[in-house]
């Protein structure tokens, strides 16, 4: 979690939003020559008038691990930079039989509580009042996982490989994914996908090429519920149309009641693999 | 329907035997020069007051009685003429116009522009030759007619660039577009700089803004008929140009003299063989950024036929497309698109009062991208594939009714999105994508009644029907026109259409491309309908000025948007995507225009409202649609300073296109790598101005040999004061050299500096 209230993240850069459709690959090309035939675009003032600010939830809740809820506020886009932890709120987490009042832990800056229990069809419930008088509620749920079926390396005759993940989606449809690859080089990867357009059949999900010859990888496979890859989508959208002419702008589908963020829940298998080629 | 349709044919017919002997005139109007009909020119019989216009092929038909008659012929640009005849017997009058040589100093307004203005009652309708079009200064020195139009009252365009219409608040895939009858569903090249039309191959057009004429229907806001020239009848001629970007020639000529002709016209740019050149030399560079190969063409033929005195057999085509290749290392992406028709017409007179036209129509579109990428290969396409078969009836029972009935049935082949995609060594293949089959079909009937000199009505309606899979959609789309000439030189005109259209375009980007989807009606997703309302007056205060204002109001259903979140990459699911909501819009307009004389132009005014609610989006609240501009301003002048030399000038002025900032933002972390990353949060739809967009454009035309027109060259200079009008606004992180997240501004981009550009044109 966060070491300091400041932003320093030097990686940041690198995750602006990348060209996933070909299809906007072109037209961007266009705008993209035209914009740098033309030299740096100046600033300019621009008047978005007032902003309310609301309260923003982050919370992951893992089988058998602490529940763990980052509470924030959103600024006006213009404001000066901080990272605007809310730290005077009540934070209620229930499910079952159990309601864990979560405490704020000024070391990661975060709300955490006891242990989570792993319950399918279960709701889990989470309710935040901070001391402005702010409500937000949210409820969550957990999904089965997937197994993984096999891991496989190629290199392709390059210097590094990609990871494909072969898995089964089951029969039912409306299954949302999360791929994370971790590796002892240090070299992450992440994707998140549904089933739409497999639904039912064996997958294989390729990585990028960056994982080096005698690399160990340990591959993820998350359930993700839809209210967060719903998210996921909307962040990556409206991230990418804050900078695009081409992109519609489009609301983040938030699952926060009254407010912004993500309240959900991580279920996954995990295998591993040592790159060899 | 058909039953009725023909009670009132015959019964108008029978009518008009009841009176007094009369005799038919009538015969087709052409150009003396080229041989190519004219439409729209009128044939006045002023000692009976009456008169009629040719139409789409150059044919008109009168009744008169026995009697000494006086026509009197007249077309914009052309010789008036006058003919003077007994008539004891129906006649046929075949008449060839010939271009003015000289320019009377002080010229009035032609006369059958005034009488067309003041006495037709089809308003909200915009013609303009292609004349008049190349007089217009050039982006880039290409003859665009569609930028041309957007200088019209009533048109807006989509941003600085782009070719989109948005004709009184309605979106840019509400238009009919119709080249020689074939639809174009994607009229522009290079993502909308430039459109599909070459100058050299299109004879005149016309746009119909409201009070639709009930042979067109599909569309919801405009129908742009646009038709290709049919080909010199009488000499071979070769016309071309060269410009900075594009390159294109025209070679036309009788096939038999008088009887048959030919017309074939190709365009294309030639960016692609500087950037492949620049891309060798610099290969070795080692920061060097490959740029696309990217080019557009056009090909244009036509051939017309007269098979007889009352036959006459058409046929064109057009094909063209849109080519950008992209390859770094082991990547490598194609896309092309592009449009490609084919008409073939054949018109019959079965009478002098009966006219048919019968026309086989071929329109695809279709995109097509691939990606490579060592062992993973994929391919996205779309299709749209029409066959159209359709008959167009005129009929002139007398001089008080002018009937047009038809019926036209289109079989749509649709695949909106389709992917389709393989990762080499996994045996992991992908296809997902639909196939959609429906048929369109529709029946119209209208007539042009006259009253009296003064009033007139014109009476229509269309049945049309669509069958998507699963169910059957059926509506009657009624319009109305009347019109009343106040006094001589003042008329008063309104209107009523209802339109209907099943194919509907949605798009999830803010900008019109290429890949925007065309989806058509389904059990889900119903059809889109527009009621739209418009009076105005038409008045010529004085002989060198006309004057046209008009007020409009429309209403819009089931208007097709993209769902918040919805995935356009998910072709099967299309169809629970899209969501349907209102729109309205309203407006006035005015246009001042002189027509004649060494100084030419017009001045445009729109001020106008448009909005759209959709239960779905924007909390269920209306927002104002991308588009909706409160003031929207075109001064159009063009002067012969000599016969040498013409210059020209058009300045515009538009409000700000509505467009959605986020007002605020926040963290997200995420659980995989927790680092901050900056989300905007997006509240209302469209409830910023992007600041006014003005700009002025100045043309210089030198004609090396004007006595024969054959070569001029032509100085453009697009944003003559070099205004930096925003093309869109985005937000950029600052930050610090230690990695630090200083401050976020917000940027300006503009497109088009000041551009000077030069083109060459000839003709042999």
């Amino acid at each position: 979690m966060l070491k300091d209230s400041t932003i320093k993240s030097p990686k940041l850069a690198a995750r602006s939003p990348k060209l996933k459709k070909s299809s906007q690959l072109a037209a961007c090309s266009l705008w993209l020559f035209l914009l740098y035939s033309c030299g740096q675009p100046p600033v300019i003032d621009l008047d978005l008038g007032e902003y309310e600010n609301k309260l923003v939830v982050e919370a992951y809740l893992k089988p058998d691990k602490k529940a763990r809820v980052l509470l924030t506020e959103s600024q006006s886009y213009f404001a000066p930079v901080d990272f605007p932890v809310i730290q005077q709120a009540t934070v209620v987490l229930s499910y079952a039989d159990v309601t864990d009042t979560l405490n704020y832990d000024p070391v990661n800056f975060d709300y955490v509580g006891k242990k989570v229990k792993l319950y399918y069809d279960t709701d889990y419930f989470l309710r935040v009042e901070d001391g402005a008088g702010r409500v937000v509620t949210s409820v969550t749920h957990f999904e089965p996982t997937v197994p993984i079926d096999s891991l496989q390396s190629f290199n392709d005759g390059k210097d590094e490989a990609r990871i494909i993940t072969n898995f089964t989606d089951p029969a039912a449809s409306g299954n949302h994914y999360r791929i994370t690859i971790t590796s002892d080089s240090s070299k992450n990867w992440s994707r998140s996908f549904s089933d739409a357009l497999a639904n039912g059949q064996e997958v294989a999900i390729s990585s990028s090429y960056k994982f080096p010859n005698h690399d160990q990888v340990k591959v993820r496979l998350y359930a993700l519920t839809r209210a967060h890859y719903d998210f996921l989508v909307s962040v990556s959208t409206a991230r990418r149309s804050a900078g695009s002419p081409i992109a519609e702008p489009a609301p983040v589908i938030s699952n926060i009641e009254g407010g912004l963020g993500i309240f959900t829940t991580l279920n996954w298998t995990l295998d591993s693999l040592s790159v060899e080629f | 329907m058909r039953l009725a349709f023909w009670t009132v044919f015959l019964l108008l017919g029978g009518i008009s035997t009841l009176f007094a002997q009369t005799w038919s005139v009538s015969g087709y109007v052409t150009d003396g020069s080229s041989g190519e009909a004219l439409p729209g020119v009128t044939v006045l019989a002023p000692s009976h007051q009456t008169g009629a216009m040719t139409n789409s092929y150059g044919y008109f038909s009168l009744r008169l009685p026995a009697d000494t008659i006086t026509l009197q012929i007249n077309f914009g640009g052309m010789e008036p003429q006058i003919h003077r005849f007994l008539l004891k017997k129906d006649t046929t009058l075949n008449l060839e116009l010939n271009e003015k040589t000289v320019e009377l100093e002080g010229v009035t307004i032609t006369d059958d522009a005034k009488e067309e203005l003041l006495s037709r009652n089809q308003m909200s309708v915009e013609k303009m030759s292609i004349d008049l079009i190349k007089g217009i200064p050039a982006f880039m020195g290409e003859v665009d007619i569609m930028k041309t139009i957007l200088l019209l009252p009533g048109v807006q365009s989509g941003s600085e660039g782009s070719t989109g219409l948005h004709v009184r608040g309605g979106a840019s895939d509400q238009n009919l577009i119709l080249l020689d009858g074939a639809p174009v569903y994607n009229s522009s090249h290079l993502f909308g700089f430039f459109s599909i039309f070459n100058g050299d191959a299109v004879r005149n057009l016309e746009l119909y803004k409201g009070a639709f004429p009930a042979k067109f229907g599909g569309r919801l806001s405009s129908v742009l008929d646009v038709q290709m020239k049919e080909g010199n009848q009488k000499k071979y001629q070769l016309t071309g140009g060269l410009g900075l970007i594009s390159s294109r020639a025209t070679l036309e000529g009788p096939l038999l003299k008088d009887k048959a002709s030919f017309m074939i016209a190709g365009r294309r740019t030639y960016v692609d063989i500087f950037t492949r050149e620049l891309n060798k030399i610099k290969a070795d560079k080692p920061n060097w950024e490959k740029i696309p190969d990217y080019f557009f063409y056009d090909l244009n033929g036509k051939m017309n036929f007269e098979l007889g005195k009352k036959d006459h057999l058409y046929a064109s085509a057009y094909h063209g497309k849109d080519v950008f290749n992209y390859s770094s290392g082991a990547y490598a992406l194609n896309f092309n698109w592009g449009n490609t028709t084919a008409s073939l017409r054949w018109n019959h007179l079965f009478s002098d009062r009966l006219f048919l036209n019968t026309t086989a129509i071929f329109s695809h579109f279709n995109y097509n991208i691939t990606n490579e990428y060592t062992s993973f290969e994929a391919r996205i396409y779309s299709t749209i594939k029409d066959l159209t078969l359709k008959a167009d009836f005129d009929y002139f029972p007398n001089n008080k009714h002018f009937i047009r009935f038809g019926y036209q049935h289109t079989y749509h082949t649709l695949t909106p999105r389709s992917l389709s995609g393989e990762i080499k060594n996994t045996g992991f293949k992908l296809e997902a994508g639909k196939y959609y089959y429906s048929h369109e079909a529709a029946a119209y009937f209208s007539d042009d009644i006259t009253f009296s000199a003064r009033s007139k009505l014109s009476l229509g309606l269309r049945l049309s029907n669509f069958t998507p899979k699963d169910t059957n959609y059926f509506n009657p789309e009624p319009r109305i026109s009347y019109l009343y000439r106040l006094r001589d030189n003042l008329s008063y005109k309104a209107s009523y259409s209802r339109m209907v259209q099943y194919i509907h375009l949605v798009s999830n980007s803010a900008v019109s491309l290429p890949t925007d989807i065309w989806y058509p009606t389904t059990v889900n997703v119903q059809p889109g309908i527009s009621d739209q309302v418009a009076t105005g007056l038409s008045w010529v205060p004085l002989d060198w000025l006309d004057i046209n204002w008009e007020a409009f109001g429309k209403y819009f259903q089931h208007q097709s948007e993209f769902a918040e979140g919805a995935s356009a990459f998910r072709p099967d699911e299309l169809d629970s995507s899209i969501v349907q909501g209102i729109g309205w819009s309203y407006g006035s307009e005015i246009m001042l225009r002189k027509r004649t004389g060494k100084f030419t132009g017009w001045i445009a005014y729109t001020l106008s409202w448009s909005y759209r609610k959709v239960a779905e989006l924007n909390g269920g609240l209306p927002y104002p649609n991308k588009y909706d501009r409160r003031h929207d301003i075109s001064l159009v002048g063009n002067y012969e300073i000599s016969p040498r030399f013409t210059v020209s000038a058009t300045w515009i002025y538009g409000t700000g296109n509505a467009v959605t900032f986020a007002p605020g933002r926040f963290f997200y972390l995420d659980f995989f790598r927790p680092e901050p990353t900056v989300v905007p949060d997006y509240i209302r739809r469209n409830s910023y101005r992007m600041p006014a967009y003005h700009r002025l454009d100045l043309g210089l035309t030198w004609h090396i040999k004007p006595e024969k027109d054959q070569h001029s060259l032509t100085l453009s200079v697009y944003n003559a004061y070099n205004r930096r009008n925003t093309y869109f606004i985005y937000y950029d992180e600052v930050w610090n050299p230690d990695g630090y997240l200083e401050k976020i501004v917000a940027r300006k981009v503009s497109l088009f500096p000041i551009l000077p550009s030069v083109a060459w044109n000839f003709s042999f």
